[in-house]
């Protein structure tokens, strides 16, 4: 808490492609150290089992850095618990497959239970850096 | 013209049994396209399911309004 990162969100068209752009500074300055955009996926209040896909697709692009997917589940009671994984953003789109597999947990000993996902998140972390990545497109794929 | 009779009942005899045999078949021929064809069906339906929605959208950013978060920490 009381870090002072900074960001901005836009809903915009790049390259033909409807998009949501996250932009900003990370900065690790006061125990802070990430900017993010989170959707919701349960549903009425319920988790959403995505267990018949294999992971998550995302149509990213950015400035080269490299940007993580977070989930959260029904498994993550604490806001500092999570899974994880990471793409490396380029100059055009292109879409970018993360099975559930290969998420990995942040401060909690378990395997990413598909059954239960609550929210998605585009972030930029860890460490200092101007962060520029657009999503266009996120859906789970089989 | 009794012989004409009988002809003609023997064909007419022969009709009636005809016209009912065949209505057997053709109802046995249906009866078992729908017993072979329903409990598959549904399976079929479903694997055409899939196969035509191998995604599932969580967004794609075509409303004005998405319903993100901005976090920053």
């Amino acid at each position: 808490m009381g870090g002072v990162s900074d960001a901005t969100l836009s809903l915009e068209t790049i390259e033909g492609r409807r998009c949501l752009r996250l932009r900003g500074r990370v900065s690790l300055e006061n125990n802070g150290g990430f900017i993010q955009v989170a959707l919701p996926l349960a549903q009425d209040g319920r988790p959403l089992d995505a267990s018949e896909f294999k992971g998550v697709r995302a149509w990213v692009r950015g400035n080269g850095e490299t940007y993580h997917i977070h989930l959260r589940t029904a498994q993550t009671g604490l806001p500092w618990q999570y899974f994880w994984a990471a793409i490396d953003s380029t100059a055009g789109w292109r879409p970018v497959d993360l099975p559930f597999d290969g998420f990995k947990p942040e401060n909690l000993q378990a395997k990413l239970d598909a059954r239960g996902l609550e929210r998605i998140a585009v972030v930029a972390i860890g460490e200092e850096f101007e962060a520029d990545v657009a999503v266009s497109r996120l859906e789970f794929y089989r | 013209m009794p012989a004409f009779f009988d002809k003609m009942t023997g064909m007419d005899t022969r009709l009636a049994r005809t016209v009912p045999s065949l209505l057997i078949v053709a109802l046995a021929g249906l009866a078992s396209i729908n017993v072979s064809g329903d409990p598959g069906l549904g399976s079929r339906e479903k694997e055409a399911a899939i196969q035509v929605t191998p995604t599932l959208l969580i967004d794609d950013f075509s409303d004005e309004q998405a319903a993100s978060v901005l976090g920053t920490e």
